[in-house]
Protein backbone atom coordinates (compact mmCIF):
# COMPACT_ATOMS: atom_id res chain seq x y z
CA UNK A 1 0.00 0.00 0.00
CA UNK A 2 1.78 3.47 -1.08
CA UNK A 3 1.57 6.04 1.45
CA UNK A 4 0.24 9.67 0.32
CA UNK A 5 0.61 11.51 3.19
CA UNK A 6 0.14 9.52 6.73
CA UNK A 7 -2.67 6.98 6.92
CA UNK A 8 -5.27 9.10 8.63
CA UNK A 9 -4.97 11.56 6.29
CA UNK A 10 -4.93 9.51 3.33
CA UNK A 11 -8.17 7.51 4.65
CA UNK A 12 -9.20 11.42 4.52
CA UNK A 13 -8.20 12.18 1.30
CA UNK A 14 -9.63 8.51 -0.25
CA UNK A 15 -13.23 9.35 1.89
CA UNK A 16 -13.30 13.24 0.13
CA UNK A 17 -12.16 11.95 -3.31
CA UNK A 18 -15.40 9.46 -2.82
CA UNK A 19 -17.37 12.45 -1.33
CA UNK A 20 -16.48 14.55 -4.67
CA UNK A 21 -16.67 11.58 -7.56
CA UNK A 22 -20.79 11.18 -5.67
CA UNK A 23 -21.30 15.24 -6.19
CA UNK A 24 -20.33 15.40 -9.44
CA UNK A 25 -22.13 12.29 -10.78
CA UNK A 26 -25.32 13.96 -8.74
CA UNK A 27 -24.30 17.01 -10.23
CA UNK A 28 -24.63 15.30 -13.98
CA UNK A 29 -28.01 14.32 -13.01
CA UNK A 30 -29.15 17.84 -11.87
CA UNK A 31 -27.73 19.80 -15.22
CA UNK A 32 -30.53 18.46 -16.64
CA UNK A 33 -32.97 19.54 -14.02
CA UNK A 34 -33.73 16.49 -12.16
CA UNK A 35 -32.47 16.63 -8.89
CA UNK A 36 -32.55 12.10 -7.88
CA UNK A 37 -32.21 10.81 -4.59
CA UNK A 38 -31.37 7.22 -6.41
CA UNK A 39 -27.81 8.30 -7.35
CA UNK A 40 -26.32 7.60 -4.02
CA UNK A 41 -28.28 3.96 -3.55
CA UNK A 42 -26.96 3.30 -7.35
CA UNK A 43 -23.63 3.52 -5.76
CA UNK A 44 -24.55 1.19 -3.27
CA UNK A 45 -25.99 -1.26 -5.88
CA UNK A 46 -23.07 -0.85 -7.71
CA UNK A 47 -21.04 -1.61 -4.46
CA UNK A 48 -22.80 -4.52 -3.35
CA UNK A 49 -22.96 -6.11 -6.80
CA UNK A 50 -19.18 -5.75 -7.84
CA UNK A 51 -18.58 -6.96 -3.83
CA UNK A 52 -20.48 -9.99 -4.12
CA UNK A 53 -19.04 -10.80 -7.16
CA UNK A 54 -15.42 -10.13 -6.30
CA UNK A 55 -16.27 -12.52 -2.41
CA UNK A 56 -18.14 -15.39 -4.36
CA UNK A 57 -14.81 -15.87 -6.39
CA UNK A 58 -16.76 -15.37 -9.68
CA UNK A 59 -14.82 -12.54 -10.88
CA UNK A 60 -11.51 -11.17 -9.94
CA UNK A 61 -12.20 -7.70 -8.22
CA UNK A 62 -11.36 -5.77 -11.34
CA UNK A 63 -13.73 -7.43 -13.62
CA UNK A 64 -16.59 -7.51 -10.67
CA UNK A 65 -16.07 -3.64 -9.93
CA UNK A 66 -16.45 -3.16 -13.87
CA UNK A 67 -19.61 -5.61 -14.03
CA UNK A 68 -21.01 -3.71 -10.79
CA UNK A 69 -20.83 -0.67 -12.26
CA UNK A 70 -22.13 -1.36 -16.07
CA UNK A 71 -25.27 -2.81 -13.84
CA UNK A 72 -26.08 0.37 -11.95
CA UNK A 73 -25.46 2.50 -14.72
CA UNK A 74 -28.25 0.32 -16.80
CA UNK A 75 -30.41 0.41 -13.64
CA UNK A 76 -30.19 4.24 -13.78
CA UNK A 77 -31.45 3.99 -16.78
CA UNK A 78 -34.31 1.98 -16.55
CA UNK A 79 -35.18 4.07 -13.14
CA UNK A 80 -34.90 7.03 -15.70
CA UNK A 81 -37.31 5.71 -17.72
CA UNK A 82 -40.52 5.42 -15.97
CA UNK A 83 -39.78 9.36 -14.07
CA UNK A 84 -39.58 10.72 -16.86
CA UNK A 85 -43.48 12.33 -16.76
CA UNK A 86 -42.12 13.55 -13.24
CA UNK A 87 -40.61 16.81 -12.55
CA UNK A 88 -38.97 18.82 -9.64
CA UNK A 89 -39.89 17.48 -5.57
CA UNK A 90 -42.07 14.19 -7.41
CA UNK A 91 -38.67 13.36 -9.22
CA UNK A 92 -37.08 13.59 -6.04
CA UNK A 93 -39.22 11.72 -3.40
CA UNK A 94 -40.28 9.05 -6.41
CA UNK A 95 -36.55 7.79 -6.43
CA UNK A 96 -36.27 8.55 -2.92
CA UNK A 97 -39.31 5.92 -2.99
CA UNK A 98 -36.83 3.73 -4.78
CA UNK A 99 -33.42 3.72 -2.86
CA UNK A 100 -35.74 3.27 0.09
CA UNK A 101 -37.74 0.40 -1.13
CA UNK A 102 -34.08 -1.39 -2.29
CA UNK A 103 -32.71 -0.79 0.95
CA UNK A 104 -35.45 -2.58 2.34
CA UNK A 105 -35.30 -5.60 0.14
CA UNK A 106 -31.39 -6.12 0.96
CA UNK A 107 -31.41 -5.84 4.45
CA UNK A 108 -33.75 -8.92 3.74
CA UNK A 109 -31.12 -11.10 1.67
CA UNK A 110 -29.03 -12.83 3.85
CA UNK A 111 -26.63 -13.59 1.19
CA UNK A 112 -26.36 -9.74 1.20
CA UNK A 113 -25.14 -9.84 4.90
CA UNK A 114 -29.07 -8.28 5.94
CA UNK A 115 -29.03 -5.18 7.93
CA UNK A 116 -25.58 -5.70 9.62
CA UNK A 117 -23.98 -5.48 6.03
CA UNK A 118 -21.35 -7.39 3.59
CA UNK A 119 -18.20 -7.58 5.03
CA UNK A 120 -15.16 -9.36 3.95
CA UNK A 121 -15.36 -7.61 0.32
CA UNK A 122 -11.27 -7.92 -1.13
CA UNK A 123 -9.81 -4.76 -0.30
CA UNK A 124 -7.92 -3.91 -3.80
CA UNK A 125 -8.34 0.09 -3.82
CA UNK A 126 -5.90 2.81 -2.48
CA UNK A 127 -6.35 6.30 -1.91
CA UNK A 128 -4.17 6.79 -4.85
CA UNK A 129 -6.52 4.74 -6.99
CA UNK A 130 -9.35 7.07 -5.69
CA UNK A 131 -7.51 10.25 -6.22
CA UNK A 132 -6.45 9.30 -9.95
CA UNK A 133 -9.63 8.19 -11.13
CA UNK A 134 -11.13 11.04 -9.64
CA UNK A 135 -8.48 13.66 -11.74
CA UNK A 136 -9.35 11.30 -14.96
CA UNK A 137 -13.17 12.44 -13.98
CA UNK A 138 -12.33 16.08 -13.22
CA UNK A 139 -10.35 15.95 -16.87
CA UNK A 140 -13.65 14.43 -18.22
CA UNK A 141 -15.66 16.81 -16.76
CA UNK A 142 -13.52 19.80 -17.99
CA UNK A 143 -13.79 18.68 -21.62
CA UNK A 144 -18.01 17.91 -21.12
CA UNK A 145 -18.68 21.36 -19.65
CA UNK A 146 -18.37 22.96 -23.28
CA UNK A 147 -19.90 20.03 -24.76
CA UNK A 148 -22.76 19.87 -27.02
CA UNK A 149 -24.75 17.24 -25.04
CA UNK A 150 -23.84 19.99 -21.35
CA UNK A 151 -25.67 22.52 -23.91
CA UNK A 152 -28.51 20.39 -23.68
CA UNK A 153 -28.73 19.24 -20.19
CA UNK A 154 -28.97 22.72 -19.32
CA UNK A 155 -30.90 23.36 -21.89
CA UNK A 156 -34.03 21.00 -20.52
CA UNK A 157 -33.48 22.36 -17.29
CA UNK A 158 -33.68 26.00 -18.07
CA UNK A 159 -36.78 25.90 -20.24
CA UNK A 160 -38.58 22.16 -21.27
CA UNK A 161 -40.43 23.67 -24.12
CA UNK A 162 -37.85 25.52 -25.69
CA UNK A 163 -35.39 23.22 -25.57
CA UNK A 164 -37.64 20.75 -27.39
CA UNK A 165 -38.77 23.47 -30.11
CA UNK A 166 -35.13 23.93 -30.82
CA UNK A 167 -34.93 20.39 -31.51
CA UNK A 168 -33.71 18.43 -28.19
CA UNK A 169 -35.40 15.27 -27.51
CA UNK A 170 -36.18 15.80 -23.79
CA UNK A 171 -36.55 11.88 -22.91
CA UNK A 172 -33.47 11.11 -24.68
CA UNK A 173 -31.40 13.41 -22.64
CA UNK A 174 -32.97 13.14 -19.48
CA UNK A 175 -32.65 9.56 -19.42
CA UNK A 176 -28.83 10.24 -20.83
CA UNK A 177 -28.37 13.17 -17.84
CA UNK A 178 -29.77 10.33 -15.37
CA UNK A 179 -27.14 7.48 -17.09
CA UNK A 180 -24.40 9.38 -16.74
CA UNK A 181 -24.75 10.54 -13.58
CA UNK A 182 -25.49 6.73 -12.57
CA UNK A 183 -21.97 5.88 -13.80
CA UNK A 184 -20.15 8.66 -12.24
CA UNK A 185 -21.69 7.39 -8.63
CA UNK A 186 -21.33 3.07 -9.38
CA UNK A 187 -17.53 4.27 -9.74
CA UNK A 188 -17.74 5.69 -6.80
CA UNK A 189 -19.82 2.93 -5.12
CA UNK A 190 -17.77 0.17 -6.22
CA UNK A 191 -14.17 1.56 -5.88
CA UNK A 192 -15.77 2.62 -1.95
CA UNK A 193 -16.77 -0.90 -1.43
CA UNK A 194 -12.97 -2.03 -2.37
CA UNK A 195 -11.67 0.28 -0.88
CA UNK A 196 -13.56 -0.21 2.98
CA UNK A 197 -13.89 -3.75 2.55
CA UNK A 198 -17.36 -3.30 4.19
CA UNK A 199 -20.90 -2.97 1.92
CA UNK A 200 -23.77 -1.49 4.16
CA UNK A 201 -27.25 -0.04 3.19
CA UNK A 202 -26.09 2.90 4.86
CA UNK A 203 -25.69 4.74 1.18
CA UNK A 204 -29.79 3.93 0.50
CA UNK A 205 -30.58 6.03 3.47
CA UNK A 206 -32.12 9.63 3.79
CA UNK A 207 -29.05 10.69 5.56
CA UNK A 208 -26.38 9.81 2.58
CA UNK A 209 -28.79 10.89 -0.15
CA UNK A 210 -29.20 14.41 2.02
CA UNK A 211 -25.52 14.65 2.31
CA UNK A 212 -25.41 13.66 -1.55
CA UNK A 213 -27.89 16.75 -2.48
CA UNK A 214 -25.96 19.14 -0.07
CA UNK A 215 -22.78 18.84 -1.59
CA UNK A 216 -24.33 20.11 -4.97
CA UNK A 217 -26.84 22.54 -3.30
CA UNK A 218 -24.19 24.16 -0.89
CA UNK A 219 -21.20 23.58 -3.38
CA UNK A 220 -23.20 25.58 -6.66
CA UNK A 221 -25.13 23.13 -9.04
CA UNK A 222 -24.45 25.11 -11.98
CA UNK A 223 -20.89 24.89 -12.55
CA UNK A 224 -18.88 21.51 -12.13
CA UNK A 225 -16.32 22.88 -9.74
CA UNK A 226 -19.33 23.94 -7.45
CA UNK A 227 -20.23 20.11 -6.16
CA UNK A 228 -16.26 19.54 -5.84
CA UNK A 229 -16.06 22.32 -3.24
CA UNK A 230 -19.45 21.22 -1.78
CA UNK A 231 -18.32 17.79 -1.01
CA UNK A 232 -14.27 18.83 -0.03
CA UNK A 233 -15.97 21.69 2.48
CA UNK A 234 -18.67 18.36 3.89
CA UNK A 235 -15.74 16.15 3.84
CA UNK A 236 -12.99 18.53 5.25
CA UNK A 237 -14.51 20.62 7.43
CA UNK A 238 -15.54 18.17 10.25
CA UNK A 239 -11.97 17.38 10.29
CA UNK A 240 -10.78 20.59 10.60
CA UNK A 241 -13.45 20.59 13.76
CA UNK A 242 -12.25 17.80 15.32
CA UNK A 243 -10.58 19.82 18.01
CA UNK A 244 -14.39 20.68 19.17
CA UNK A 245 -14.96 16.68 19.24
CA UNK A 246 -18.59 16.22 19.88
CA UNK A 247 -20.17 19.90 19.09
CA UNK A 248 -18.68 19.24 15.32
CA UNK A 249 -21.26 18.42 13.40
CA UNK A 250 -23.52 20.89 15.27
CA UNK A 251 -21.03 23.49 14.16
CA UNK A 252 -20.73 22.10 11.14
CA UNK A 253 -24.58 22.01 9.96
CA UNK A 254 -24.81 26.00 11.64
CA UNK A 255 -21.79 26.71 8.76
CA UNK A 256 -23.78 25.34 6.13
CA UNK A 257 -27.31 27.14 7.02
CA UNK A 258 -25.32 30.07 7.36
CA UNK A 259 -23.56 29.24 3.90
CA UNK A 260 -26.89 28.72 2.19
CA UNK A 261 -28.60 31.10 3.46
CA UNK A 262 -25.95 33.93 2.50
CA UNK A 263 -25.73 32.03 -0.92
CA UNK A 264 -28.98 30.57 -2.00
CA UNK A 265 -27.47 29.66 -5.49
CA UNK A 266 -24.31 27.47 -3.31
CA UNK A 267 -20.76 28.81 -2.82
CA UNK A 268 -19.90 28.54 -6.17
CA UNK A 269 -22.55 30.15 -9.52
CA UNK A 270 -21.90 30.25 -13.30
CA UNK A 271 -22.18 34.48 -13.03
CA UNK A 272 -19.68 34.70 -10.37
CA UNK A 273 -16.89 32.96 -12.12
CA UNK A 274 -17.90 34.44 -15.39
CA UNK A 275 -17.63 37.94 -13.24
CA UNK A 276 -14.37 37.05 -12.08
CA UNK A 277 -12.50 36.55 -15.00
CA UNK A 278 -12.82 40.09 -16.67
CA UNK A 279 -12.67 41.48 -13.63
CA UNK A 280 -9.02 39.76 -12.96
CA UNK A 281 -8.35 40.96 -16.52
CA UNK A 282 -9.35 43.85 -16.57
CA UNK A 283 -7.16 44.53 -13.23
CA UNK A 284 -3.90 43.44 -15.09
CA UNK A 285 -4.91 45.96 -17.47
CA UNK A 286 -5.39 48.60 -15.70
CA UNK A 287 -8.38 48.80 -17.94
CA UNK A 288 -10.81 48.72 -15.80
CA UNK A 289 -12.43 52.46 -15.64
CA UNK A 290 -12.14 52.67 -18.82
CA UNK A 291 -13.95 49.60 -20.20
CA UNK A 292 -16.58 50.78 -18.13
CA UNK A 293 -17.35 53.97 -18.81
CA UNK A 294 -17.14 52.49 -22.32
CA UNK A 295 -19.99 50.43 -21.79
CA UNK A 296 -21.94 53.14 -19.71
CA UNK A 297 -21.98 55.36 -23.08
CA UNK A 298 -22.55 53.54 -26.04
CA UNK A 299 -21.47 55.72 -29.03
CA UNK A 300 -24.43 57.91 -30.27
CA UNK A 301 -25.61 56.34 -33.88
CA UNK A 302 -25.17 58.65 -36.63
CA UNK B 1 -57.44 -10.26 17.09
CA UNK B 2 -58.06 -8.11 14.03
CA UNK B 3 -59.59 -5.38 15.90
CA UNK B 4 -56.45 -4.96 18.31
CA UNK B 5 -54.50 -4.78 15.13
CA UNK B 6 -56.65 -1.91 13.72
CA UNK B 7 -56.66 0.03 16.99
CA UNK B 8 -52.65 -0.34 16.96
CA UNK B 9 -52.39 0.67 13.36
CA UNK B 10 -54.78 3.45 13.88
CA UNK B 11 -52.37 4.26 16.64
CA UNK B 12 -49.50 4.61 14.37
CA UNK B 13 -51.37 6.23 11.81
CA UNK B 14 -52.35 8.80 14.06
CA UNK B 15 -48.44 9.56 14.83
CA UNK B 16 -48.35 9.36 11.20
CA UNK B 17 -51.12 11.71 9.99
CA UNK B 18 -50.12 14.27 12.67
CA UNK B 19 -46.41 14.25 10.84
CA UNK B 20 -47.88 14.71 7.26
CA UNK B 21 -50.50 17.51 7.85
CA UNK B 22 -47.88 19.34 8.96
CA UNK B 23 -46.13 18.60 6.28
CA UNK B 24 -49.26 19.12 4.28
CA UNK B 25 -49.75 22.53 5.94
CA UNK B 26 -46.07 23.79 5.07
CA UNK B 27 -46.35 23.04 1.48
CA UNK B 28 -49.36 24.55 0.68
CA UNK B 29 -49.04 27.52 2.26
CA UNK B 30 -45.28 28.10 2.46
CA UNK B 31 -44.84 26.13 -0.68
CA UNK B 32 -41.49 24.28 0.19
CA UNK B 33 -41.21 20.99 1.69
CA UNK B 34 -39.43 20.92 4.87
CA UNK B 35 -37.11 18.16 5.05
CA UNK B 36 -36.69 19.25 8.52
CA UNK B 37 -39.98 18.21 9.81
CA UNK B 38 -38.84 15.03 11.12
CA UNK B 39 -36.64 16.22 13.22
CA UNK B 40 -38.96 18.84 14.34
CA UNK B 41 -40.79 15.64 15.92
CA UNK B 42 -37.56 15.01 17.04
CA UNK B 43 -36.73 17.90 19.13
CA UNK B 44 -40.47 17.89 20.79
CA UNK B 45 -39.71 14.47 21.91
CA UNK B 46 -36.62 15.76 23.50
CA UNK B 47 -37.76 19.10 24.77
CA UNK B 48 -40.29 17.19 26.40
CA UNK B 49 -38.07 14.59 27.73
CA UNK B 50 -35.78 16.91 29.04
CA UNK B 51 -38.94 19.08 30.46
CA UNK B 52 -39.88 15.33 32.26
CA UNK B 53 -36.12 15.91 34.02
CA UNK B 54 -37.66 18.59 36.26
CA UNK B 55 -40.98 18.40 36.89
CA UNK B 56 -43.62 15.34 36.14
CA UNK B 57 -46.34 17.74 35.27
CA UNK B 58 -48.06 16.27 31.55
CA UNK B 59 -49.63 19.46 31.06
CA UNK B 60 -46.45 21.47 31.32
CA UNK B 61 -44.33 18.49 29.66
CA UNK B 62 -46.46 18.05 26.66
CA UNK B 63 -47.09 22.11 26.51
CA UNK B 64 -43.23 23.24 26.71
CA UNK B 65 -42.70 20.19 24.17
CA UNK B 66 -45.13 21.87 21.67
CA UNK B 67 -44.24 25.79 22.31
CA UNK B 68 -40.53 24.72 22.42
CA UNK B 69 -41.11 23.18 18.75
CA UNK B 70 -43.16 25.70 17.73
CA UNK B 71 -40.38 28.22 18.53
CA UNK B 72 -37.94 26.12 16.52
CA UNK B 73 -40.35 26.30 13.58
CA UNK B 74 -40.52 29.95 13.50
CA UNK B 75 -37.06 30.56 13.79
CA UNK B 76 -36.73 28.38 10.96
CA UNK B 77 -39.24 30.31 8.81
CA UNK B 78 -38.16 33.81 9.72
CA UNK B 79 -34.51 33.04 9.43
CA UNK B 80 -34.04 30.57 6.27
CA UNK B 81 -36.93 29.75 4.62
CA UNK B 82 -38.16 33.53 4.19
CA UNK B 83 -34.66 34.41 2.24
CA UNK B 84 -34.45 31.40 0.24
CA UNK B 85 -38.18 31.96 -1.27
CA UNK B 86 -38.17 30.49 -4.86
CA UNK B 87 -35.15 28.73 -4.38
CA UNK B 88 -35.90 24.89 -4.68
CA UNK B 89 -32.54 23.27 -4.14
CA UNK B 90 -31.21 25.76 -1.56
CA UNK B 91 -34.56 24.71 0.34
CA UNK B 92 -33.50 20.92 -0.31
CA UNK B 93 -29.82 21.64 1.19
CA UNK B 94 -31.19 24.31 4.19
CA UNK B 95 -33.42 22.18 5.75
CA UNK B 96 -31.07 19.37 5.07
CA UNK B 97 -29.03 21.30 6.66
CA UNK B 98 -30.94 22.67 9.56
CA UNK B 99 -32.09 18.44 10.05
CA UNK B 100 -28.43 17.67 10.63
CA UNK B 101 -28.13 20.45 12.84
CA UNK B 102 -31.42 18.86 15.37
CA UNK B 103 -30.08 15.64 14.99
CA UNK B 104 -26.41 15.85 16.34
CA UNK B 105 -27.58 17.91 19.11
CA UNK B 106 -30.07 15.08 19.77
CA UNK B 107 -27.29 12.93 19.21
CA UNK B 108 -25.27 14.98 21.95
CA UNK B 109 -28.50 14.76 24.66
CA UNK B 110 -28.68 11.29 24.12
CA UNK B 111 -24.99 10.09 24.35
CA UNK B 112 -26.29 8.45 21.03
CA UNK B 113 -28.02 5.64 22.62
CA UNK B 114 -32.10 5.22 22.98
CA UNK B 115 -32.88 6.49 26.37
CA UNK B 116 -36.24 5.60 28.46
CA UNK B 117 -38.66 7.89 28.53
CA UNK B 118 -40.84 8.56 31.21
CA UNK B 119 -43.93 6.57 31.10
CA UNK B 120 -46.31 10.12 31.51
CA UNK B 121 -49.35 7.98 30.92
CA UNK B 122 -49.53 4.94 32.63
CA UNK B 123 -49.27 1.70 30.12
CA UNK B 124 -51.80 -0.03 31.39
CA UNK B 125 -54.46 -1.94 28.67
CA UNK B 126 -57.63 -1.16 28.23
CA UNK B 127 -60.85 -3.44 27.44
CA UNK B 128 -63.04 -2.48 24.92
CA UNK B 129 -65.42 -5.16 24.50
CA UNK B 130 -64.15 -7.78 23.11
CA UNK B 131 -60.28 -6.78 22.65
CA UNK B 132 -57.63 -4.66 24.60
CA UNK B 133 -55.31 -1.71 23.43
CA UNK B 134 -53.02 -0.29 25.69
CA UNK B 135 -53.82 3.25 26.90
CA UNK B 136 -50.93 5.48 25.32
CA UNK B 137 -52.05 4.02 22.18
CA UNK B 138 -55.78 4.88 22.63
CA UNK B 139 -54.84 8.25 24.06
CA UNK B 140 -52.60 8.73 20.67
CA UNK B 141 -55.88 7.90 18.53
CA UNK B 142 -57.88 9.41 20.27
CA UNK B 143 -56.04 12.90 20.28
CA UNK B 144 -55.04 12.64 16.39
CA UNK B 145 -58.48 11.86 15.34
CA UNK B 146 -59.52 15.06 17.46
CA UNK B 147 -56.96 17.35 16.17
CA UNK B 148 -57.01 16.59 12.59
CA UNK B 149 -61.33 16.74 12.09
CA UNK B 150 -60.33 20.22 14.51
CA UNK B 151 -57.95 20.98 11.70
CA UNK B 152 -59.56 19.95 8.58
CA UNK B 153 -62.59 21.66 9.95
CA UNK B 154 -61.02 24.90 11.16
CA UNK B 155 -59.16 25.59 7.52
CA UNK B 156 -62.31 25.75 6.32
CA UNK B 157 -64.87 27.50 8.83
CA UNK B 158 -62.48 29.79 10.73
CA UNK B 159 -61.47 33.50 9.64
CA UNK B 160 -57.87 31.91 9.96
CA UNK B 161 -58.37 28.37 8.43
CA UNK B 162 -59.65 30.68 5.55
CA UNK B 163 -56.21 32.86 6.10
CA UNK B 164 -54.61 30.15 5.78
CA UNK B 165 -56.10 28.84 2.77
CA UNK B 166 -56.14 32.08 1.05
CA UNK B 167 -52.30 32.18 0.81
CA UNK B 168 -52.29 29.19 -0.09
CA UNK B 169 -54.07 29.07 -3.10
CA UNK B 170 -52.55 32.79 -4.16
CA UNK B 171 -50.59 34.88 -2.21
CA UNK B 172 -50.63 37.92 -3.92
CA UNK B 173 -54.50 38.63 -4.58
CA UNK B 174 -54.56 37.20 -0.63
CA UNK B 175 -52.32 39.91 0.67
CA UNK B 176 -54.40 42.57 -1.28
CA UNK B 177 -57.27 41.28 0.48
CA UNK B 178 -55.72 42.31 3.97
CA UNK B 179 -54.34 39.04 4.97
CA UNK B 180 -51.26 39.23 6.34
CA UNK B 181 -49.38 36.88 4.57
CA UNK B 182 -46.13 36.73 6.66
CA UNK B 183 -48.06 36.06 9.97
CA UNK B 184 -49.74 33.72 8.42
CA UNK B 185 -46.81 31.92 7.25
CA UNK B 186 -45.11 31.78 10.21
CA UNK B 187 -47.85 30.93 12.21
CA UNK B 188 -48.97 27.74 9.86
CA UNK B 189 -44.73 26.09 10.50
CA UNK B 190 -45.53 27.16 13.79
CA UNK B 191 -49.28 25.39 14.68
CA UNK B 192 -47.51 22.17 12.06
CA UNK B 193 -44.11 22.23 14.03
CA UNK B 194 -46.27 22.37 17.30
CA UNK B 195 -48.35 19.71 16.19
CA UNK B 196 -45.09 17.60 14.75
CA UNK B 197 -43.86 17.89 18.78
CA UNK B 198 -47.19 16.52 20.34
CA UNK B 199 -46.64 13.58 17.93
CA UNK B 200 -43.29 13.24 19.05
CA UNK B 201 -44.58 12.97 22.84
CA UNK B 202 -46.84 10.63 22.37
CA UNK B 203 -44.75 8.43 20.22
CA UNK B 204 -41.90 8.30 22.80
CA UNK B 205 -44.41 7.73 25.49
CA UNK B 206 -45.67 4.54 23.74
CA UNK B 207 -42.48 3.35 23.36
CA UNK B 208 -41.06 3.90 25.75
CA UNK B 209 -37.68 5.11 24.40
CA UNK B 210 -36.63 7.82 22.50
CA UNK B 211 -33.79 7.35 19.80
CA UNK B 212 -32.41 10.03 17.21
CA UNK B 213 -33.19 8.01 14.85
CA UNK B 214 -36.70 7.76 14.92
CA UNK B 215 -37.03 11.63 13.50
CA UNK B 216 -36.00 10.49 10.00
CA UNK B 217 -37.88 7.21 10.31
CA UNK B 218 -40.89 8.94 11.05
CA UNK B 219 -39.95 12.34 8.48
CA UNK B 220 -39.88 9.62 5.80
CA UNK B 221 -42.94 8.17 6.30
CA UNK B 222 -44.78 11.63 6.50
CA UNK B 223 -42.96 12.44 2.80
CA UNK B 224 -44.46 9.51 1.75
CA UNK B 225 -47.80 10.52 3.05
CA UNK B 226 -47.75 13.91 1.84
CA UNK B 227 -47.20 12.56 -1.97
CA UNK B 228 -49.44 10.05 -1.77
CA UNK B 229 -52.31 12.41 -0.10
CA UNK B 230 -51.42 14.92 -2.69
CA UNK B 231 -48.93 17.61 -1.89
CA UNK B 232 -50.83 20.42 0.27
CA UNK B 233 -53.90 18.53 1.36
CA UNK B 234 -54.52 18.85 4.65
CA UNK B 235 -57.37 16.06 4.44
CA UNK B 236 -55.80 13.54 1.97
CA UNK B 237 -52.73 13.75 4.46
CA UNK B 238 -54.97 12.44 7.66
CA UNK B 239 -56.59 9.65 5.57
CA UNK B 240 -53.50 8.74 4.27
CA UNK B 241 -51.69 9.02 7.37
CA UNK B 242 -54.41 6.91 9.49
CA UNK B 243 -54.15 4.23 6.45
CA UNK B 244 -50.69 3.85 6.07
CA UNK B 245 -50.54 3.34 9.58
CA UNK B 246 -53.36 0.12 9.45
CA UNK B 247 -51.27 -1.21 6.13
CA UNK B 248 -47.82 -1.17 8.14
CA UNK B 249 -49.73 -3.30 10.87
CA UNK B 250 -51.53 -5.52 8.95
CA UNK B 251 -48.76 -6.50 7.05
CA UNK B 252 -46.60 -6.84 10.01
CA UNK B 253 -49.40 -9.04 11.66
CA UNK B 254 -50.50 -10.85 8.46
CA UNK B 255 -47.81 -10.50 5.45
CA UNK B 256 -43.86 -10.57 5.21
CA UNK B 257 -43.24 -8.13 8.06
CA UNK B 258 -39.85 -7.65 7.31
CA UNK B 259 -40.93 -6.06 3.82
CA UNK B 260 -43.13 -3.36 5.38
CA UNK B 261 -40.78 -0.52 4.44
CA UNK B 262 -40.50 -2.11 0.97
CA UNK B 263 -44.49 -2.24 0.92
CA UNK B 264 -44.65 1.46 2.11
CA UNK B 265 -42.31 2.85 -0.45
CA UNK B 266 -43.52 0.46 -3.53
CA UNK B 267 -47.18 2.09 -2.76
CA UNK B 268 -45.63 5.33 -3.32
CA UNK B 269 -43.59 4.89 -6.35
CA UNK B 270 -47.00 3.25 -7.87
CA UNK B 271 -49.23 5.88 -6.66
CA UNK B 272 -46.38 8.61 -8.11
CA UNK B 273 -46.86 7.15 -11.45
CA UNK B 274 -50.12 6.33 -11.94
CA UNK B 275 -51.44 9.48 -10.56
CA UNK B 276 -48.61 12.33 -9.67
CA UNK B 277 -50.88 14.68 -8.24
CA UNK B 278 -51.50 12.61 -5.23
CA UNK B 279 -55.04 10.42 -4.07
CA UNK B 280 -56.57 13.54 -2.85
CA UNK B 281 -54.77 16.28 -4.87
CA UNK B 282 -55.96 18.42 -7.77
CA UNK B 283 -53.36 20.77 -9.67
CA UNK B 284 -51.72 19.30 -12.55
CA UNK B 285 -48.31 19.13 -11.18
CA UNK B 286 -45.72 21.32 -12.56
CA UNK B 287 -42.11 22.16 -11.46
CA UNK B 288 -43.32 21.95 -8.06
Amino acid sequence: MSVIIDPYWDSVLAITGINVLLGLGLYLTMLSGQVSAAHSALGGVAGYLSGYLSMEDVLPPLAAMAVGVVAATLLGVVIAYPVLRLRGLFLAIATLGFSSAAAAVIVNISALGGPAGMAGVPIVVEPLTIIAVLIGVVVWFLLFDSSLIALSFRAIRDNELAAAASGISIPTTRIVAFGLGAFVCAVAGSLNAHYVGVVTTADFSFGAIAQQITFVGLGGSDVFLGPIVGAGFFSLLPEALRFASDYRLMIFAAVAIIVITWRPQGLLSRGMLRGLEPRIQAGLRKAGPIRRRLRRRPRPSP
Amino acid sequence: MLESHLANGLALGGAYALIAVGYALIFGVLRVVNLAHGEIFLAGALIGYEVSQITDSFILIVGLAILGAAAVGVLIERVVLRRLRGEELAVLTATIAIALLIQSASAKLTDNHPVPYPPLISDTSVELGSFAVSLPSLVMIIVSIVITLALTTGLRRSSLGRQIRATASDEEVASMLGVRVGVVRTGTMAVASGLGALAGVLVAVSLGSLSTGMGEAYGLKGLVILIVGGMGSVTGAAVIGFGLGILETLVVAYGPGDYRDAITFGVLIAVLLLRPQGLFGRAAIDRA
